[in-house]
């Protein structure tokens, strides 16, 4: 029911759905490692030879299948990945805008994914940060290497006193450390963010990334949505796969993001094509904890029934109940206890009438 | 209601006195009995108390808000936590220690005894040193003195528990503290709360 909630959220926008198939020519996946999250891919050989993979993932599929042209689309797929050192099978919803990647476009894309939560839970939060300001920042540091690394892991981690400790070291200019907890300190609906990390931007690029994320800002408030997006700058996962702005979504009492995506020109880059993409993923499989209301019963009535019993009978008063909404399992004494736990039990006799269980 | 994990033991404890003092107290943690639990409602605060190895875990998954965590344990086991403060509480260091006069032959491979497979091994790693990584749940001292390490890799407070068996620290690896953490999603939807706890804590410090 919520697939198809989304489903029709994504058509209201115009986004065309994307079907594929589950397997794809594992040289995608192969010459496309870097845009991969970790992990192994499931291949094995076709029919005529060649060498196929279950997809681990869809947006590769749909940037393959792109001929340079604007695109909207939507997909719900299965993907499979290796996940604590099994490979499991993954239930996915996500959007994909590919073309000329304007602000509109990327709000667009923000909206959808607000709006998906958003479908889930009214206390949905949507973080968002930008990697183009916080690499631009890192430049003006002369962040290289292995250094750029450990400041981005602590960056991630909100981690003061980890930023303190270089300063102490001598691996980060006092200056710079003080700019970095500022950086950390900020979490604030997405305009009033933007006002503080303006004091922090020191170059161009940092400056042009703050701009653009302005011009989003105020095109998401005519979108009605504001004060749930809040800028986040310690989302920096996987900062060489993205390039602009990136965000994550999160539900109450789900301790791990739920949706997750951003602006990612480098993929159709590389694949020779000149357009620019944007999209977002629902992980449908962390969603259960959220609908966790789990069953307590396999059956409302377990109707149980002796040797001698009138199965003709016992069938049409089991339908009876049914049609009066009652799940009913029928189960034939053994002298065993019955495997399954139902709401009532009830002993078939002849002349037992629907009131008796109903009531 | 902000959920704490506490480590069990004298850290914990101690965390705990700076978390009363910072204006989140609970009388009902000092009852000797066998509650699992504490809670103050007015304070909005509930205690609880883990395994300090596991702390982490608790914190990463949300069943706790924060957290007070060794460094040791978020360098071991890396959970996705915020680390926002140092509490700057049970301090000492990571280290490699080994017979007083140990010679480390570089034609050998190197045999560390640790609680820290990850720690030590990532410490070899980045001097390119070729290692066999012993891992050891306890008295990891006496590995060295029966041979069935070069060295260990462990924690050193006083290093009198190394003295008395002839061991001396050989190098410091990283310094240890305790860590208040914070589980991300927590962090997001109860912001007020957290950073509250997190200011009142800095100022008791």
């Amino acid at each position: 029911m919520l697939k198809e909630q989304l489903n029709q959220l994504y058509e209201e926008y115009g986004y065309r759905k994307f079907r594929m198939s589950k397997f794809e020519d594992y040289d995608l996946y192969a010459q496309n490692k870097d845009f991969l999250k970790k992990g192994h891919i499931i291949t094995f050989t076709d029919g005529d030879g060649s060498l196929k993979a279950l997809k681990p993932d869809i947006t590769l599929s749909i940037m393959k299948n792109n001929s340079g042209d604007s695109e909207k689309v939507y997909y719900n797929e299965n993907v499979y990945r290796e996940t604590g050192g099994t490979f499991r099978e993954i239930l996915q919803v996500g959007v994909e805008s590919v073309g000329q990647i304007d602000p509109y476009a990327e709000a667009e894309v923000i909206v959808l994914a607000a709006k998906s939560l958003r479908t889930i839970s009214e206390d949905y939060v949507l973080d968002l940060s930008d990697v183009s300001f916080v690499g631009g920042l890192l430049d003006c540091m002369g962040l290289t290497g292995i250094r750029r690394e450990r400041v981005l892991a602590l960056l991630a981690q909100k981690n003061v006193p980890g930023i303190q400790a270089m300063a102490g070291q001598g691996e980060l200019q006092r200056r710079d450390a003080d700019d970095l907890v500022q950086l950390m300190e900020i979490y604030a609906p997405l305009k009033e963010g933007i006002a503080q990390a303006g004091a922090l931007a020191r170059n161009n690029a940092s400056w042009e990334a703050l701009r653009q994320l302005s011009v989003t800002a105020s095109i998401l408030e005519s979108f009605g949505l504001n004060g749930q997006v809040r800028l986040d700058f310690s989302l920096v996962n996987s900062m060489d796969y993205y390039n602009g702005v990136i965000f994550q979504g999160f539900l109450p009492k789900i301790p791990f993001p739920v949706l997750s995506g951003g602006r990612y020109d480098n993929l159709p880059r590389k694949m020779g094509k000149e357009v620019g993409a944007i999209g977002f993923a629902l992980y449908m499989g962390r969603l259960e904890q959220f609908f966790g209301q789990e069953r307590q019963y396999d059956a409302d009535v377990l109707l149980t029934y002796g040797p001698d019993a009138d199965l003709v009978k016992l069938a049409a008063f089991a339908e009876r109940l049914r049609q009066e909404g009652r799940s009913v399992r029928c189960e034939r004494e053994t002298g065993q206890p019955c495997p399954v736990r139902c709401r009532k039990k009830v002993r078939y006799t002849d002349g037992i009438g629907p009131e008796e269980v109903l009531a | 209601m902000i959920n704490v994990a506490l480590p069990k033991g004298r850290l914990g404890e101690t965390a705990y006195e700076t978390l009363a003092a910072a204006g989140y107290d609970c009388p009902a943690i000092l009852e000797k009995n066998r509650k699992l639990t504490f809670e103050n409602l007015e304070k909005g605060v509930r205690y609880f108390w883990v395994k300090p190895s596991d702390v982490s875990i608790y914190v990463e998954r949300g069943a706790a808000d924060v957290g007070i965590a060794g460094r040791d344990i978020l360098l071991e086991y890396r959970p996705d936590v915020y680390e926002l403060l140092d509490l700057k509480l049970g301090r000492c260091r990571m280290c490699v220690a080994g017979p007083e006069d140990f010679y480390d032959d570089p034609n050998k491979t190197l045999r560390v005894a640790t609680k820290f497979p990850h720690i030590a091994g990532e410490y070899y790693e980045s001097r390119s040193r070729d290692i066999d990584i012993i891992k050891l749940n306890g008295s990891i001292e006496l590995a060295p003195i029966l041979g069935l390490s070069d060295v260990i890799v462990d924690i050193v407070e006083t290093g009198k528990t190394l003295l008395e068996n002839h061991l001396a620290p050989l190098e410091t690896i990283v310094d240890i503290s305790a860590r208040f953490i914070c589980n991300k999603v927590s962090y997001k939807f109860k912001h007020q709360e957290v950073l509250r706890m997190r200011d009142a804590l800095e100022k008791n410090l």
